[in-house]
């Protein structure tokens, strides 16, 4: 049988567990915001891909890289990024952001890598829609099912 | 696409990462800025020839690219705020693409075996 003493210390390390994370939450609304400007950014960067100005496709990038990263850091507890339901759509984004950023450096043309920014766009969206407590519409793009 | 070619392209950002550490000692902002763009280059390629490996299928390949992409973005943000980058973040990247270079060099010489 375990002592008083082992439940007492089992029970304060819960506790210490359940503050840490109180204080810490994954996401908070500093989070959605900027998974909104990310959002937005990413329509922006679609439209200057129709315009097919290298230029103007890269300064895009830029803004779309920021706002991931702004996003990113709003995010706290890594552990839960690595293992909770953020973990896919988080994957996803980077994952997608990337194919198309490779695509765009490589110099191909937008057609082969543009579908890409549209799956960012959904993975954002899936995102939010957790955040926000919404029922998941669609299964995301590259999901690792 | 082979096993060796992610292998290329996780040390190309491996190196990227390291200059970028070491632009960061100097402070010079237009250096750390071209750094990082260097950074989000070789992110880019690397995770496209994942995705050609089919490594991304993977749990604890998905886990590492999780990592990397988070702590390089912490970096940038830091960066973008105007405050320091801090090395350790970038630390906890190469850490991350150090990992994904192991996996990539098992699952090659399982590849090799079969």
């Amino acid at each position: 049988m375990k002592s008083p003493e082992h439940n007492l210390e089992k029970l304060a390390i819960e506790a210490s567990k359940m503050y840490w994370e109180a204080c810490h939450p994954v996401y908070t609304e500093k989070s959605i915001k900027a998974a909104k400007v990310l959002l937005a950014n990413l329509e922006d960067l679609k439209s200057r891909v129709e315009t097919k100005d290298l230029s103007r496709i890269g300064k895009g990038f830029i803004y779309v890289l920021k706002s991931k990263a702004r996003l990113q850091s709003t995010l706290n507890n890594i552990e839960k990024l690595l293992y909770g339901p953020y973990c896919e759509p988080l994957f996803c984004i980077n994952f997608w952001l990337d194919i198309a950023y490779n695509g765009f450096n490589q110099g191909r043309d937008p057609y082969t890598w543009g579908h890409a920014i549209e799956s960012v766009i959904e993975c954002v969206k899936d995102l939010l829609d957790i955040f926000e407590g919404r029922e998941r519409r669609v299964e995301p793009p590259g999901s690792f099912d | 696409m082979e096993h060796r070619e992610g292998i290329e392209a996780g040390k190309t950002l491996l190196a990227d990462l390291e200059d970028l550490k070491a632009r960061i000692k100097t402070g010079d902002p237009e250096s750390i800025k071209e750094g990082f763009l260097k950074v989000f280059g070789s992110k880019a390629a690397f995770q496209y020839v994942l995705l050609a490996l089919e490594a991304t299928e993977f749990e604890n390949f998905a886990r590492q690219i999780v990592s990397m992409n988070t702590w390089i973005d912490i970096a940038y943000n830091h960066f973008n705020d105007g405050r320091s980058p801090q090395v350790q973040h970038i630390a906890y990247g190469i850490k991350a693409v150090k990992r994904l270079v192991e996996l990539l060099e098992e699952s090659g010489r399982a590849w090799n075996e079969d």
